[in-house]
């Protein structure tokens, strides 16, 4: 990545400069502090898990736990005790199962909007598009009560989505409206030459298969991005499932935390320990996809 | 025409989904604010006026007041402590010739943890006396704050932890603008013997100035909807310094069961949101066409 970086405020020359360099050793000092303070937290997270509660809340301050010398002999079943024995395992599948079915939810709609706009004759396009996009103005946030009250009895059909499973139903469904991954989709096949299209329906290619045969393989870059986005937000969310999941044994990971850290009975390095295996499959998902998501962000502006 | 059909079956289900979880959701915030609302479906609905608003306008005045207040302070401290960190950062690590990805990455890192799991986390370390942050403070000799025991830090905690887990995400957008930024403008004033100072005042500066404008827009739109972090934190305590205004609304709706007045005030918060997103979206549009 160094060769390609374009000059920017510190030219070579400057750069040379002993008053300069040592501006930039100065910065570079007050960067490497700041990047302790927010590694550090994480790292005590992991190491206090592994301390009885009283050295976790105790003066002076211990970062590694007792006896610092012997690792072997820190607590490290506690890891185990709370992945298995507090059943931290069913939570994590429950929040797989939602995260995939949201993904679903995420991906078939929006994508199926996206190449209508980009490449076939809709009718009403403009109407459409700005129906959509309109809802970019407001969160969901702001529409919450009426939104709870729609999913508990949905317009004309009146279904509670509440009712069964759980509420799942309440918290899939929803996941398929963002018009943000309409335009992300729309403005992906936009850069895909029409022509390539017209050449497939000649050739008496179905809509559908053109989608999945034509246009997805030269799209896995925004199905890629908008699927990162999708699972992280499922497993990061927190106050919609608060409001539907009325089942505790089908409560999401981030649920169970909530709960565990307010259940008197559990000793604070076991919450500890949870906090830092509910970490890291997004931690995961981030090593692997690094340069995508990080990309991602830059392109769209939008953190998760 | 059979494609037109065909068009509008792809969008169906995209339609379909958005007149349910959007598009009448939206309106009914409209409606709902208006009744009494009534979950038996043998029951209608009554009118009623502006009810629902002066109960929660008038009777209900002083909870109100402060959950809009502590939102707005949130908003402000927010910005004072929080929003000029990512420029900061962006603008020095992108000048970083060494460590440069182990920056981005390490600031980058508590962005990716769930929200849930930082505010957890930064619980125990705030613990009055004996969390991470007060030893240490004791550690060195200095008085230990006390964090989320009083009205003033807790809030002041809440905004440190809301920089600390939010600033490597902007941070990422502003580096990817300054890559946008046109290396002749750095050549000519350099040969125009301008310092870096002059240069970061005079260019880059002025370059990010789009960007800077739409992040705070952003950041604010999102500071309006804090929940997770007071809601498992403080509770919005304490004495409600940091309760706030969609935590009115879960009181409402969990324990009040009160729909009406809870639609009240999240119109309220709608309208002030939109209002935010009709300056974003002129903001971004004069940006547009001045390029």
């Amino acid at each position: 990545m160094k060769d390609e970086r374009a000059r920017s405020l510190i030219s070579d020359i400057d750069y040379r400069n002993p008053s300069t360099h040592l501006i930039y050793w100065s910065v570079f000092t007050v960067l490497s502090l700041g990047a302790v303070t927010t590694i550090l937290p994480l790292l005590w997270g992991f190491f206090s898990a592994l301390k009885p509660s009283y050295e976790i809340f105790g003066f002076p301050p211990t970062f590694l736990p007792r006896p610092a010398a012997r690792p072997w002999q820190w607590n490290w079943g506690v890891y185990d005790e709370v992945f298995a024995g507090s059943q931290f395992m069913r939570y994590f599948w429950n929040t797989f199962l939602l995260a995939v079915f949201c993904w679903i939810a995420a991906i078939v709609p929006s994508s199926l909007a996206g190449y209508a706009l980009s490449k076939m004759k809709t009718p009403m396009p403009k109407l459409l598009m700005l129906l959509f996009f309109m809802t970019l103005m407001v969160p969901f946030q702001a529409y919450l009560v009426p939104l709870f009250l729609t999913v508990r009895d949905l317009p004309l059909v009146h279904i509670n989505l509440v009712q069964h499973f759980a509420g799942y139903p309440a918290i899939i469904l929803p996941a398929g409206v963002s018009a943000f991954n309409i335009f992300l989709f729309k403005s992906f096949f936009d850069d895909i030459p029409t022509s390539l299209v017209e050449a497939a329906r000649i050739d008496g290619a179905s809509e559908i298969g053109i989608l999945l045969r034509v246009i997805l393989p030269l799209s896995y870059a925004v199905f890629a991005v908008v699927s990162i986005f999708s699972f992280m937000g499922t497993w990061n969310d927190f106050l919609w499932p608060l409001l539907i999941i009325n089942d505790n044994n089908w409560n999401t990971i981030m649920l169970r935390l909530y709960q565990y850290d307010l259940q008197g009975d559990v000793a604070k390095n076991k919450v500890l320990a949870a906090l830092m295996i509910s970490s890291v499959p997004p931690l995961l998902l981030f090593a692997l996809f690094q340069r995508k998501i990080m990309q991602g962000i830059a392109l769209t502006g939008v953190k998760f | 025409m059979r494609s037109r059909i065909l068009a509008a079956g792809f969008l169906a289900p995209a339609i379909v989904f958005f007149a349910l979880f959007s598009w009448w959701p939206i309106i009914q915030s409209f409606i709902i604010s208006f009744q009494e609302y009534s979950t038996d479906s043998a029951k209608a609905s009554r009118w009623i006026g502006l009810e629902n608003f002066r109960q929660v306008l008038v009777v209900d005045s002083d909870i109100t007041a402060v959950a809009w207040m502590n939102v707005l302070l949130f908003v402000a401290l927010g910005i004072l402590i929080g929003y000029f960190v990512p420029i900061v950062l962006g603008i020095a690590i992108n000048e970083m010739r060494h460590a440069n990805s182990f920056f981005r990455i390490a600031y980058y890192l508590p962005a990716i943890l769930p929200m849930v799991v930082v505010t957890i986390m930064w619980k125990y370390i705030f613990t009055p006396e004996e969390g991470l942050l007060d030893a240490l403070f004791r550690w060195v000799g200095l008085q230990p704050v006390g964090w989320l025991i009083n009205k003033s830090t807790a809030m002041l905690g809440l905004v440190i932890m809301a920089t600390w887990k939010g600033a490597g995400a902007t941070m990422i957008i502003y580096l990817a603008a300054l890559q946008g930024v046109p290396a002749e403008l750095y050549e000519a004033a350099e040969l125009d013997g301008a310092s870096i100072r002059q240069r970061i005042r005079h260019i880059t500066i002025p370059q990010l100035l789009p960007i800077m404008l739409v992040l705070l827009i952003l950041q604010i739109i999102g500071t309006f909807q804090v929940f997770t972090e007071p809601f498992i934190m403080t509770k919005g305590g304490p004495a409600r310094g940091t309760y706030t205004v969609l935590m009115y609304i879960y009181d409402k709706l969990f324990r009040e069961y009160n729909y009406g007045q809870a639609t009240a005030m999240g119109l309220m918060l709608f309208l002030v949101l939109v209002i935010l997103t009709v300056i974003y979206s002129l903001v971004t549009r004069r940006q547009e066409q001045n390029r």
